[in-house]
């Protein structure tokens, strides 16, 4: 019977030991790996905002061109319909509130960042495009038909080119030209994604894309067609419609992963060409205060209404001086406050055309330039 | 009598055990807010630097003639009319996403003058709160002339 008891005890002692060890193990397990998850997703929130401090930087300076290593885990963007917008690397996630077009998702080979400014004529903002030669754009155009074939030229011609480290091509924004006629002997080659960028031709999908899934978008005089299509479709499917303005958001539309994040983008810069158009329009009503007002004889006239000598903080585009510089800013910054749906894209062209000739103006007058 | 022991022994050992291992627990989770700390300081400086470049590229502020860009370079009137415009509410919302909550003030120091405040947005409760401050040119167009001056960013967290 004692030795019984001795065996149950000895028994007792070793379970007692086997679940102690066990609750040990299982918290050093847990412990481990929650830190391991803490670690990642340190990691992954400075990746990020190191890659938001590379983003920043590169807005700055516009007509620049540069890269950046994308993430090993891919470096995703997008835009929702009521523009929050936010980029991402696994599950770290950061909003972002800048024209910034990219594909939905860059993995693999460096980033390509270009820059570029959007004049009106003077700077508004810049607007950033990223891509990598990982994602293969296809210009369409038909070199018969003379809009198409222009626009191609000036669309091909402001491209940066290719960033090279020693001799070799480290990123670059990978895309052919492709006429009307080549199109269906087009090849399909090994890329993540396909861009087809339609320049004043119908959308057509080519044969041996059938079974690819590829993006597509379409230009025209005045506006661009989005399109997608899956492995399943045979051909392009409109998603959205958008205007443009100009030839700085049509590159915006081709790097754009879909009519979203364009709008988005364009509507934020028109946002700032609102607020920019105002103030240069109240410095100008400034600037022929200080000159008009105080000084004989001589002075600038640009527009603000005489009343501004009695009241410096008048809003000078209450009521300025018709053919003005003062009154074709105040025009641009009613223009631009409406959305994109609805904007005067050739009364925006015609102010951008007379508001250059009107500061060039009053330089040869000595007077102080507007911008 | 050795049954006894035995369990004081066994008691002593855990005591031991967790002794150590909050000794040690302590020490790394005191270690991991230090160096989280010091993460956060260095990020929060750099988005103050990230704020002072966005300001000064602003081509709401900008020196520009005939569409050519200085750099480090504010325009006095431009920034008078934005300086009003901000501390309108609409428009302090509308630059939100762009400083967040931080004050920017420009400060003439030679020819000296008043400080400008272009931006405040001062959260309810502050935290933390880091200064980064850059030497800039201030252009008055009238006059084409030049001063010296500071931008001033306050970050708050």
């Amino acid at each position: 019977m004692a030795i019984n008891k001795k065996a149950v005890e000895m028994q007792f002692h070793w379970i007692f030991i086997i679940v102690a060890g066990a609750l040990i193990l299982a918290f050093f397990f847990s412990f481990a790996l929650k830190q391991r998850a803490v670690g990642q997703e340190r990691l992954q929130y400075t990746v990020l905002s190191q890659v938001d401090d590379i983003l920043a930087k590169s807005q700055i300076k516009g007509g620049t061109a540069q890269h950046i290593p994308t993430p090993s885990q891919g470096l995703a963007f997008s835009c929702t319909q009521g523009c929050d917008c936010a980029f991402q690397i696994d599950n770290a996630q950061r909003p972002f509130n800048q024209p910034i077009f990219s594909p939905e998702l860059l993995r693999g080979q460096d980033t390509f960042i270009w820059s570029a400014e959007w004049k009106q004529p003077y700077r508004v903002t810049n607007f950033l495009f990223l891509t990598n030669p990982d994602i293969k754009y296809y210009f369409v155009y038909d070199p018969q038909n003379s809009p198409s074939s222009t626009l191609h030229r000036e669309l091909t011609k402001n491209i940066p080119p290719p960033i090279t480290q020693n001799k070799e091509i480290v990123t670059q924004f990978n895309y052919q030209n492709v006429t009307v006629s080549e199109l269906s002997n087009l090849e399909v080659e090994d890329y993540s994604q396909h861009k087809f960028v339609f320049i004043n031709v119908p959308t057509t999908t080519p044969a041996k894309f059938d079974k690819t899934e590829a993006s597509a978008i379409n230009i025209d005089q005045s506006k661009i067609t989005f399109l997608s299509k899956t492995r399943r479709l045979s051909n392009f499917q409109e998603n959205d419609i958008q205007r443009h303005i100009g030839i700085t958001s049509i590159y915006a539309a081709i790097f754009a992963q879909d009519g979203a994040m364009y709008r988005c983008g364009i509507e934020h810069a028109l946002g700032k060409l609102s607020t920019t158009s105002k103030i240069l329009a109240q410095r100008a009503g400034q600037i022929q205060r200080e000159t008009l007002c105080t000084e004989t004889p001589g002075g600038c006239i640009l527009g603000a209404p005489i009343t501004i000598c009695q009241n410096p903080n008048l809003d000078v585009c209450q009521n300025p001086i018709q053919g003005s510089i003062i009154e074709s800013l105040c025009q641009q910054h009613t223009i631009a406050s409406a959305p994109l749906s609805q904007l005067d894209v050739n009364g925006l062209d015609l102010l951008k055309n007379r508001l250059d000739t009107e500061n060039r103006k009053l330089l040869q007058q000595s007077c102080p330039e507007v911008f | 009598m050795r049954g006894q022991i035995k369990m004081f022994e066994t008691i002593a050992v855990l005591i031991v055990f967790f002794i150590l291992l909050f000794a040690g627990i302590t020490f790394y989770f005191t270690s991991q807010t230090s160096a989280v700390q010091k993460e956060r300081t260095e990020a929060q400086n750099q988005y103050a630097y990230q704020l002072a470049l966005r300001a000064l590229n602003l081509p709401e502020l900008d020196c520009s003639f005939l569409v050519t860009q200085r750099d480090n370079c504010v325009d006095a009137f431009k920034l008078n009319v934005f300086s009003t415009l901000l501390s309108e509410q609409q428009t302090l919302e509308q630059y939100f996403p762009e400083f967040g909550y931080s004050t920017i003030k420009i400060t003439p120091i030679f020819p000296s003058g008043s400080t400008k405040i272009l931006y405040d947005n001062t959260p309810l409760e502050v935290n933390s709160n880091l200064t980064n401050k850059n030497p800039i040119l201030i252009y008055n167009p009238l006059l084409d002339t030049y001063s010296f001056g500071v931008i001033e960013v306050n970050v708050y967290a």
